[in-house]
Parts: structure tokens; sequence; C-alpha cells
């Protein structure tokens, strides 16, 4: 089996899906520094150097036969980062190549289906660190945010705050994946920034944390607590970045 | 924050149906899908700062903790604080908007007068352009709801009581009229202002995100057919974009109330149930509860409950039927019947696809047929349908958590009495 290794990102994906539709069906795609350890004894490792214009080409091709939305659920799927999303993709892109975007309404068949899931799941992340995300203001009108998402939703948020919070300077800072979006001046561009430690609390003096706790706490109903309930809407791996269930 | 506690029971956290834009050095936008920023301990959603601006109150609802002969601390906060707290939680993205209520301070008027002052003072000072929802104080004049309608998103009348007999027992400075007249005057200036925007585009808009009010639920001997039916009223004649049901919670004694007792909560539960589905499954109130029995059954939902009283409708065949009687089906929602019918156009739906499309086969199967064949091997026959249907565990108040929390509009329940007379 040959595994193609591309450089992780979106435009190294769709090179190799430009190089693999059509044709082979027995191989996998991985990438690198996030490749499977466990290699065969027949595996050939094929490095896939990331081409723009193969990119475009693909992308062009996908939009032309899946629909513009049919493109974006496949970017969202990529952005997932499931492991082994790169292949369920492929067989898709391969699958509505062949029969166009009529399959996209047939989310009973498994190759649909897999792939939409995974957009559902960087689309459900985004919408739930819109809301979750909390900026401390670190200087005056420059505010900080740390985040630590499951799935690669950096942009979607980048380009959400972007919009709703304009008149600021901000960092959001996607502490898992070592990036960050800078905000400045009406643009938003972004750098590896790996691991930095940074607090993100706010300097003394300046309470909205602990005003906001006190809000927090005094708006749950005493006898109606339910943390169960309040697990799943808000799951434990979110609330170390949230300053209303920190503990200070 | 004693002005939080004093609102925390106000049942509407909705910041949906807003598509307000940021302008440029303004602060903010509003997001059409609603945003929960955080969840208290009980589960419930948190989206807006929802405060009172005092809870001074000249009223004297037998029903309110803020009531006038009670002895409690009492706060006020100035448009300018409330403003401004506003903003500082709204930049650190803790919430979505203001929802701004207040007891009746002085008189309705003097009241409604300092929150449209804080609403200015946000709209105009600060360039906010989050979502902001006002509650209209009963009895307030024309003016001050025509200013605050051209900067607010949504905005709400309580009526709380559903009758006017019970107003004049529990809430005596309050008449049905102090109601129903801003409810009204607020309906006509949506629909005025919309006809306006058909024909110059940029012209102001009025409560873009519609109105609302709330009824509590149990103080009064109201039947649930009684309430449906006012609620289908409000939906078809003033244009209500939700009402809202709160469980009646004692926190007075008062003999004119209702004996202290657990909140009805699996009452409010089916309420919001049949509000649903007079909203989005083409139910009538005449069809979900009967003159006949006026309550709703303990251990069916409505809509099960309707499907037994209606079995000539069944089953219904899963590769025809139209999306309006794959509604009536019980385990059959908006999002799975509109699947189905996309699916079917491209592929044979069998019934392991059906549960793949999220249909809760536990309930539909009973209803349904494949190719002119039932899916239940096992069908129980007429007579035992009812006793498969039953909910289990009877339902309580976990339950209704589960129905409504996960979203930032329907809220699971307890509330709002308290809240109530700070109108």
């Amino acid at each position: 089996m040959n595994i193609y290794i591309y450089d992780g990102t979106l435009n190294g994906f769709f090179t190799v899906c430009r190089r693999l539709t059509g044709g082979e069906t027995d191989f996998d795609i991985q990438a690198s520094g996030r490749e499977d350890p466990q290699e065969g004894l027949f595996d050939r490792r094929l490095d896939v150097a990331t081409d723009p214009a193969e990119s475009a080409t693909m992308r062009k091709l996908i939009r032309e036969r899946a629909s513009r939305s049919g493109l974006e659920t496949v970017i969202r799927a990529f952005l997932s980062e499931i492991k082994g999303i790169e292949k369920d993709i492929l067989i898709y892109i391969n699958l509505v190549m062949k029969e166009g975007a009529g399959v996209n309404s047939n989310l009973a068949d498994e190759r649909v289906m897999r792939v939409f899931r995974a957009a559902e799941k960087t689309g459900g992340e985004a919408h739930r660190l819109k809301g979750f995300l909390r900026f401390a203001e670190v200087g005056t009108g420059k505010f900080y945010a740390k985040v630590e998402p499951v799935h690669n939703v950096l942009s979607s948020l980048a380009l959400h705050f972007s919009i709703r919070m304009s008149s600021q300077d901000w960092i959001i800072h996607d502490a898992r994946r070592g990036i960050s979006a800078f905000y400045s001046g009406g643009r938003i561009f972004y750098k590896n920034t790996g691991v930095f430690e940074f607090s993100g609390k706010e300097g003394k003096g300046c309470d909205f944390e602990s005003m906001w706790r006190s809000y927090f706490n005094t708006m749950a109903i005493r006898e109606r607590i339910n943390p169960r309930l309040q697990a799943r809407l808000v799951p434990k791996k979110y609330r170390k970045n949230m300053a209303e269930f920190s503990s200070y | 924050m004693i002005l939080g506690e004093g609102a925390k029971y106000d049942v509407s956290c909705s910041s949906s149906a807003g598509t307000r834009k940021n302008r440029p050095g303004g602060i903010g936008n509003s997001a059409p899908s609603g945003v929960c920023h955080t969840f208290t301990a009980d589960g419930r959603c948190i989206s807006l700062l929802k405060i009172l601006l005092t809870n001074v109150c000249a009223f004297d609802c037998a029903y309110c903790i803020n009531r006038r002969s009670n002895d409690i601390r009492r706060a006020t906060l100035s448009p300018e604080e409330a403003a401004q707290l506003t903003v500082d939680f709204y930049r650190r993205n803790y919430i979505e908007g203001l929802f701004l209520s207040s007891a009746v301070l002085i008189s309705p008027d003097h009241t409604m007068e300092l929150m449209v002052r804080t609403v200015e003072l946000l709209r105009d000072t600060f360039f906010f352009n989050g979502y902001i929802h006002l509650k209209v104080i009963p009895g307030a004049s024309q003016g001050l709801i025509d200013r605050a309608g051209r900067l607010a998103d949504r905005m709400s009348v309580n009526m709380e009581l559903p009758h006017e007999a019970g107003l004049k027992l529990l809430a005596p400075e309050k008449t049905m009229k102090d109601i129903m007249d801003p409810m009204k005057q607020i309906k006509n200036s949506i629909e005025g202002y919309r006809n306006e925007r058909k024909i110059i585009r940029n012209s102001p808009a009025f409560a873009p995100a519609g109105q609302s009010t709330q009824l509590i639920i149990g103080a009064t001997d109201d039947t649930d057919k009684s309430i449906v039916k006012l609620t289908e009223g409000l939906y078809r004649d003033m244009d209500l974009k939700r009402v809202y049901y709160s469980a009646y919670i004692h926190v007075n004694d008062d003999k004119r109330l209702a004996l202290p007792g657990k909140p009805p909560l699996l009452r409010e539960n089916r309420l919001y149930q049949a509000d649903w589905l007079m909203r989005f499954y083409g139910f009538s109130a005449d069809e979900i509860l009967d003159d006949a029995d006026p309550f709703f059954d303990a251990r069916l939902d409505p809509k099960a409950a309707w499907a037994l009283r209606n079995l000539q409708y069944f089953p219904v065949e899963i590769k025809s039927a139209a999306y309006e009687e794959l509604l009536r089906v019980p385990g059959i929602g908006t999002r799975s019947a509109a699947r189905i019918i996309a699916a079917r156009r491209v592929s044979t739906l069998t019934e392991d696809g059906l549960k793949k499309l999220g249909v809760v086969m536990k309930r539909a199967k009973y209803f349904l047929t494949v190719d002119g064949r039932r899916i239940a091997g096992l069908y129980p026959g007429e007579k035992n349908l009812r006793e498969v249907l039953v909910e289990k565990k009877s339902a309580g108040p976990d339950q209704m958590e589960l129905f409504g929390a996960a979203l930032p509009g329907p809220p699971p329940g307890r509330t709002a009495l308290l809240n109530a007379g700070r109108q």
C-alpha cells in the first residue's frame, strides 16, 4: 500500500487529492508530523510536494462538481483533523466526481455521512467557541484569548471576531497547535507562536473577571443544580480557559 | 449582584433572530442563530447580561419577590452604569448582549425613561451593536415605547396572568389594557416599519427580532387548553416570536395565592412541547387538546397523544408521504423529515437508513411503513400502542432540562414569578 505524506496544509492535501482522484483505491494519506507509526512491511512512503497550482485546480473541480457548499464541507471536514479523515474525503471526492452534487443529500450513504459528520464537528466546535472564548484586556484596548480546540477552528474564530470586535486589537492563541491569529488595524494575520506561556488574566484592580464570576454564580437556581447537564453543555476541556470556571 | 438575582427568573434567554451589523468604529454585531456564552450550574444558557435597572418597586403584586411590601435589599443602577457594564462584558466576549428589565421605580413612565436612556447610551454613545432585549413596563406611554423599539432588537411585555380576573386579584396595580395596549402598539410598529422597508430599504427597523411575552403557569386555575388557546391567539393576532411559560414558584406567603407546593414543571414542559407543535409542526390548539379533556397527559407528549387519538392517519408510507404528513409522526422532527425527503430523491430508503437520518425509531416504527410493510415486526395493536409509547420514567425535572436547555432559545424550566412583579 502506498502512504502519501503531505505537509499538513490544505494546499498540500489538495495536491495529493489531485494525484489520486480516479486512480488507486488501496492507499492512505497522512500529514507529516502526524503520521501513523504503525507502518506495514509492504507499505511505501511517498512524500508529495505541495503545489499551489494543482491545489487550486482541485479546489475548482470540487466546487464545480460538489457545489460551493460541498467544497466548504470538504474544507471543514479537513480542518476537523480527525484521524484518517483525509482518506474519507478522497473517497467522497471520487464519488462526487462520478455522480455529481446529488450525493450531498444522501446522508444515508456512509461515504457521504463520514465527511459531513466531520464537517459538523468542526462547525459545532467553532460555534461553541464563539461563545466560550474569553478575552482579557492585557493592555489598553488590547485583548488576548487562549483556546485549545480539538478541531482546527482558529480561522473561523478569527473571522467571526474580526467583524464583532473590530474596534479593538486582539490575539486569539490556539495553544494546542501553537498558532495565533492577530488582529490589528482591520487585518488578520497568523503566526506560528509555538507554545508560549501567557497567563491571559487581567491585572489586579481590574475586576471584570470577578464581577462576571459572581454574576455567573448568581444566575444559577440552587434548587435545580445539575452538574451532569452542565458538563454536557460546557465540556470540562473548555473550562480552564473560561474566567467563570477558573478559581482564584 | 442583587439585580441579577431579581432578573434570573425571567425565562427568555434567546439572542437569536437578529442580524444587526457592526458599524465602522462600533462594537459588536448579532448573529441570527444566537450564541450561548456559558451555562449555569443548573444547565441554563447564559447569552445575555440579564439585569434589573432597579428592584425598588411601587407595585405590590402578590407573586413577586420585589413587591413593595417585601423587606429585601434594594439597589438601583444608573443608565450610565448599566451601559458601561454591558460594554465591558461584551468586549471580553462574556455575553451576546443585554436583557434589561426593571421593577417599577416611582411610575411606569419614570422607569421606562431610565431604561430607554440606557439603550440610547449603548447605541448612540458606545456605538454598541450587540443584541438588546428590552422589557416594556405595563402602562408606559406610547412615545417611550416608540423610542425604545427603534433601538432594541427584541421587546417584550409580560402578560404573566392569562385573565383580567387573575390580574385584579394578584396584581391590582396592573390592568389587561396596560399590557395589551403596548403589545398592540409594538405589533403595529413592527408591521409598519417592515412595510416601509419594502419600499425604502435602508429605513429604520422596529424591534427587528420581534416581540415575546411570558405567562405564569399554575398561579391561577386555568386549564391547559385555555393557555394553549391563548398562545395560539397571541401568535396569530399579535405576531409574537415567542411565548414563554414559567412554572409558578412560591416566594411570598399570601392568602390570595395557590398553596405552596412544587412548581408545576412537567406542565410547563408539556406547554413548550405544544408550543413547538403549533409553531413548527402545523398543529392547531384544538388538535392538541380537546374540550372534553382540557389537560395534558402526564405520561405522553402531546404529539404522541394526538397520534393515538387519530390513528386513522397512520401508518404513513415513508417513500411517498408529504413533508406535513411526516411531521405528524411521533419520533420524526423537522430535521429528520427534511432529511427523509432529501434522501429519498437520490436513494432507496430502508429502515436502517431511517435511523442514520436521525429518526427516533423507538416511537416512529409503530407509525410507518416501508413499501407498504409495517416496520415494527411486532405491531402491538391499537389497544396496546399507548402502553409502549408512554414515557417509562415519569417525567421529572431532569427530563425537562433535556428538553430545552441545549438551545439558546427555549428555556428549560422553572422561573419566573419573581421577576413578574418587576413590571
